[in-house]
């Protein structure tokens, strides 16, 4: 049943209308109550978020490891990679835990899911992203936020430099996983190439940026963009000046818009599974 | 942020979702499966329930000769061959993965020895990533039975094995080793390709290939086994998804995933040396890279040491659990 994701009125081009997006108020309500559900089970929640803390910090002991073997790889010792994981880890605990369902739209796509959130009056986009709350994600937040303090005690510019790049590491993080979850509406199943591609940006941004040279630096920097959600921030952190902070900005920006035109794209090839389920 | 998991389920984001959240597994189970209320009788080698709503208090045990019972289990472990087969499309993304991880620590490797660093303990570039293919081959294979087993465990669906003539944890250990073995196959060969094109062949001895067999199913065994104990955590515990995040990162560590665990430390190569995970990755991996007849019958002796001591455990806590079952039909 082609175009029922354009349920009301349609505008002239034929496409669905636009609706508002949902105002503050209702994802703050959103996130409040993804929260307390997520608290109901106590220990879940706190096993979740502890338990992600010290699976972090056991990855750090790798790290370690290597460095007391081989003090420098290029120019990066220990400290670089805490910060890069710090980084990292808060941007994707940030993202993870407000956008929960990013990672899990492809398979909602096929199983017809979105369907409630088509009938619902806000634009769907937000709404479907912040409609589910990852638990373990503010451990990770968490735990970069700590690393961070670790590294920075008392630096209340580099706090600055830090709370705006992880917001923007974590806005481009879910704004790429959304593009490549939605490859759903145009392929059909496509979680395995969705799946890679979202472990592909984790994975990479975990390594130093020396390691990459030649056509796959051009690669991690645009096709998956590790360079905006790692190494660019880190660079910033290291030394705050406003021509990198803007181009990070700029990224971000235009890495949210395509999500939200590729989401909109697949949107009209949607077809509704005549799903009915009650939302928990 | 959690490492990605083996393809036991279709893939999917594994490690970012709790296990509770997750379901659909092509295998049949998880929250799918219906809840049948336990036979009353029938049953070879099944009590008839105790005191219903309830569950029989004992479990079937397999009954017949040796031979019989491993002819059953070996039928269970060519349907799970099968089944995985039948699905291999699922398992395609791991191998890319694989590759994708093999790229970077080439880069690392290639980065940490290009200025004429001397081996250490005679691992250099070329030695460190093939140790890295076993290592990541045998742990990206190994069956994820998080989300799958506690999934069973919390939905009650574990009922639907107990009037079967076989062992839940026998059944449950020869499914994930056949299920295990394509996947590891189709890794390795992966990983082969992949190391020989980006830094060259390693010359093997022919009696480390021979020493690998053992050393691998033996390795996967135990990795199923402790995966058992984790997951039949879920009798007790509300999740059990953390205690996996936190095996995994011990693996990491302690089981010498990326790194041979001769770089560690000295006190730490001690802690590791009395811990299981190390004859999980590091020991088949050291016979691929550094092959000698002593190793490899240490390693055997404590790989089948260490899965006796965790098959017991296993055993005990599926049957402290199982008490615990109350089903009500459905």
């Amino acid at each position: 049943m082609p175009g029922v994701a354009g349920t009301g009125a349609a505008d002239p081009a034929g496409g669905p209308a636009r609706r508002p997006l949902p105002g503050l108020g209702f994802l703050l309500a959103l996130q409040r109550l993804n929260l307390m559900a997520g608290m109901a089970y106590r220990w879940s929640f706190l096993s979740q978020v502890v338990f992600m803390m010290l699976n972090n910090a056991i990855f750090m002991v790798f790290w370690w490891v290597f460095f007391q073997r081989f003090p420098q790889v290029q120019g990066w010792g220990m400290d670089d990679m805490l910060l890069l994981f710090a980084l990292v880890a808060a941007g994707f605990g940030l993202s993870v835990t407000l956008f929960g369902n990013a990672l899990r739209l492809s398979s909602m796509i096929q199983e017809g899911k979105v369907d409630v959130f088509l009938s619902a009056p806000p634009d769907p986009f937000l709404h479907l992203l912040m409609s589910r709350m990852s638990l373990s994600g503010i451990g990770d937040f968490l735990f970069g936020v700590g690393a961070f303090l670790w590294l920075y005690p008392a630096d209340p510019v580099r706090w600055l430099a830090f709370g705006v790049v992880v917001v923007c590491s974590g806005l481009i993080l879910t704004a790429f996983w959304v593009i490549s979850q939605c490859l759903a509406f145009f392929l059909g199943g496509s979680e395995g190439i969705s799946g890679i591609l979202a472990e592909a940006l984790v994975t990479l941004s975990m390594y130093p940026d020396s390691l990459f040279t030649g056509g796959v630096k051009y690669f991690v920097y645009s096709v998956v963009p590790v360079g905006f959600v790692a190494w660019l921030p880190v660079s910033i952190v290291r030394g705050p000046g406003a021509g990198p902070l803007a181009l990070l900005v700029a990224a971000t920006v235009l890495w949210v818009w395509l999500a939200r035109l590729v989401f909109a794209a697949g949107l009209r090839r949607y077809e509704s599974g005549n799903l009915i389920q009650a939302r928990g | 942020m959690t490492r990605p998991e083996p393809p036991t389920s279709p893939p999917g984001r594994p490690d970012l979702a709790p296990a509770s959240q997750k379901g659909g597994d092509r295998g049949g189970q998880g929250e799918e499966r219906s809840l049948a209320p336990p036979p009353e009788t029938g049953a070879e080698g099944m009590n008839g329930p105790r005191s219903f709503p309830g569950l029989p208090r004992r479990v079937p045990r397999p009954t017949g000769s040796l031979a019989a019972v491993a002819r059953k289990y070996a039928a269970i472990v060519a349907t799970a061959v099968r089944h995985r087969m039948a699905y291999i499309g699922d398992s395609l993304g791991r191998p890319v993965f694989f590759a994708l991880i093999l790229f970077v620590f080439c880069r690392l490797w290639q980065t940490v020895f290009a200025d004429g660093r001397a081996p250490v303990v005679g691992f250099a570039a070329r030695e460190s990533l093939w140790y890295l293919v076993m290592t990541e081959a045998i742990l990206l294979s190994a069956p994820r039975l998080q989300g799958r087993i506690d999934e069973e465990v919390k939905t009650g669906a574990v009922a639907t094995l107990l009037n079967k003539p076989c062992h839940y944890v026998g059944y449950h250990l020869a499914f994930a080793l056949g299920e295990a073995l394509p996947v590891f196959l189709l890794n390795l060969a992966v990983g082969v390709v992949t190391a020989r094109v980006l830094i060259g062949p390693l010359p093997v001895a022919p009696a480390a290939v021979l020493a690998l067999f053992p050393a691998v199913t033996l390795a996967m065994t135990l990795s199923v086994l402790i995966g058992l104990c984790l997951a039949l955590l879920a009798f007790w515990v509300e999740d059990a998804a953390p205690f996996f995040w936190v095996y995994q990162k011990m693996l990491f560590i302690l089981g010498g995933l990326m790194i041979p665990l001769d770089f560690l430390p000295g006190w730490l190569q001690a802690v590791a040396g009395w811990l299981p995970f190390r004859t999980i990755l590091c020991g088949p991996a050291r016979l691929l890279v550094r092959f000698s007849v002593a190793d490899a019958g240490s390693l055997f002796l404590w790989q089948a040491a260490w899965i006796a001591v965790f098959a017991v455990v296993t055993v005990a806590l599926y049957h402290a659990g199982i008490r615990q079952v109350e089903s009500h039909g459905g």
